[in-house]
């Protein structure tokens, strides 16, 4: 059997962990740069929040209902996620990381009378362990074992907890929600399974599979096959190398400013870098985009462009990459528009050990990656960007008095940002000595 | 024509193997003492100073294990009031209110 595990409402649930204000209240995490609501507690979705609105347009709402509004901290996200697959590793070995709040594992060693107990357990010890609660859905293939989950959350007598072990539960199960509610079936792909007749969940699992082969492709008679119980979803329990790294903003102010985007394109350009060390990566090309503000009032003038920088050699060193990062932005950059966002995004990424050294290449790598490592380090100890390329400015939670001064237009905004719990010394938690 | 330059690597050095050949160890560890169980392993940072008899005095840090079973009379940072608090456990501690126990208390005396 395959399990599904997800974090209710992870986002909130992480800042609930470390803010006992918190608790029952209703909390919202609005995305990078404060846009919209990408995150609720169950108080606030009690409230009928809507989630992916802009912030602008409820603002005056979440006032009045004394919902308490935070800006993404994904800095603790990451940190909590880790901690919840370190917990789901002690189950077993085969774990896939789906997302920062879901893992697929497999439950194949149990046996069928203990998978109930098994899965509760799972979902005691990583609430108990990390104070997130969890959703378990257990079931023999992926696509039902996620629909099991969601069951586990609607169904309040399940306890977060369910699991489809035998033909009847999963019958049961399809009957209970909409085509729509299947991974991988969205509204386009529900008015194709209508045009055959196929009006439930359940009408997919019994369709005559050579028809759906015929009619809906090779991705239709996977779903279907899926809900009867075979698995064509393979388990990726080594996560696939990364294709791409991205770093992107929009930025707190608009700017026209050619420095701007270069200073900006820069610091993303070493973030980016950071995470693709942490990886043991290299990159081989370069892409910088830049975009004009699209929700702008019409007659502003719009512009979108983007431009590739390949290597000669791929590279794990910030100040190349930064280097190429600016001559792609040259070629995009044009006076006269209001700039809302730029980007940078790393491919033709390869292992730092695959990297095919170039014969007529003279520089030292051996030097640049240590020097790398050694910046890495210091920032992991002073704070990110306590040691950065000139052109870059430090980012997130770096002292404001590293900027020297310079105004930093375009910075996204982030007024309501928790702490770092659990990765700075200078913000960990405070709590009150009592003596009984 | 065109030419380009062939790169010179250096020449190979070998010499006697280190004396301690096959005796190597990591040096030690504070993690590995404080934090056997990181992923329920949380830092609290302590104020006030009515726990200094507890060997916690304000300005200490805590570590707090999560997967630790809360006993009674073990030190805990527990909910209340909206706060955390480190406080002894009685005999009936609310499950839901205890945070974690408390297994270490860091003290730093400074380097002056």
């Amino acid at each position: 059997m395959l399990v599904h595990v997800d974090a209710n409402n992870f986002y909130a649930s992480c800042e609930k962990v470390f803010d006992p204000t918190l608790r029952d209240r209703p909390v919202v995490v609005l995305s990078n740069n404060d846009g919209v609501v990408v995150a609720r507690s169950s108080e606030a979705k009690a409230l009928n929040i809507d989630m992916a609105r802009p912030y602008f347009q409820i603002a005056d709402l979440l006032r009045r209902y004394d919902v308490r509004v935070l800006s993404s901290n994904y800095t603790l996200y990451d940190d909590m996620s880790n901690r919840l697959a370190a917990v789901y590793r002690r189950f077993t070995d085969a774990l896939e990381i789906y997302s920062i709040d879901e893992c697929f594992l497999s439950f194949d060693h149990v046996p069928p009378d203990r998978l109930d107990a098994e899965a509760r357990r799972l979902r005691t010890t990583a609430g108990r362990w990390t104070g997130i609660p969890v959703g378990v859905g257990v079931a023999a293939t992926k696509t039902l074992a996620k629909l099991a989950n969601r069951l586990a959350k609607k169904v309040p007598a399940n306890d977060g907890v369910c699991v489809l072990g035998d033909a009847a539960s999963v019958r049961d199960a399809l009957g209970r929600i909409e085509l729509t509610d299947l991974w991988g079936v969205s509204r386009g792909f529900q008015c194709r399974l209508r045009s055959l007749g196929i009006a439930t969940p359940l009408e997919l699992a019994e369709a005559d599979s050579h028809l759906v082969r015929r009619r809906l492709g090779v991705v239709g008679q996977r779903i279907a096959l899926e809900l009867r119980g075979q698995r064509c979803i393979p388990m990726e329990v080594i996560a696939p190398d990364k294709q791409t790294v991205c770093c992107s903003r929009s930025f707190g102010t608009e700017t026209r400013r050619f420095d701007d985007l270069r200073q900006a394109v820069c610091t993303f350009a070493s973030q980016a870098m950071v995470k693709l060390r942490r990886q043991d990566l290299a990159a081989g090309a370069v892409t910088v985009f830049v975009d004009t503000n699209i929700h702008a009032p019409p007659g502003v003038k719009q512009y979108h462009n983007a431009r590739t920088t390949g290597l000669p050699t791929a590279s794990c060193d910030t100040r190349e990459i930064a280097a190429a990062a600016v001559r792609a932005l040259r070629r995009v950059y044009r006076p006269g528009y209001s700039y809302k966002k730029a980007g940078v995004l790393l491919h033709r990424l390869v292992k730092r050990s695959g990297v095919q050294p170039n014969l007529f290449d003279r520089r030292d790598h051996g030097r640049a990656g240590r020097l790398m490592a050694t910046v890495d380090r210091i920032n992991r100890r002073f704070g990110r960007g306590a040691v950065r390329i000139a052109a870059a400015v430090p980012f997130g939670m770096a002292p404001s008095g590293l900027t020297a001064g310079r105004t930093v237009h375009w910075r996204g905004r982030c007024d309501r940002r928790s702490r770092c719990y659990t990765t700075r010394w200078d913000e960990l938690p405070i709590c009150y000595a009592k003596s009984a | 024509m065109e030419t380009s330059r062939i790169p010179y690597l250096g020449p190979i050095t070998a010499g006697f193997p280190k004396a301690s050949e096959g005796y190597e160890d990591c040096p030690i560890d504070l993690q590995a003492l404080l934090v056997p169980q990181p992923a329920a392993t949380f830092f609290f940072r302590v104020v006030g100073d009515d726990l200094r008899a507890d060997g916690v005095p304000a300005g200490a840090v805590l570590v707090v294990d999560r997967s630790c079973r809360p006993r009674r009379g073990r030190l805990a940072v527990v909910e209340q009031d909206g706060a955390f608090l480190a406080t002894r456990l009685g005999d009936t501690p609310r499950p839901d209110a205890v945070v974690g126990v408390v297994t270490a208390s860091i003290v730093q005396m400074g380097r002056g």
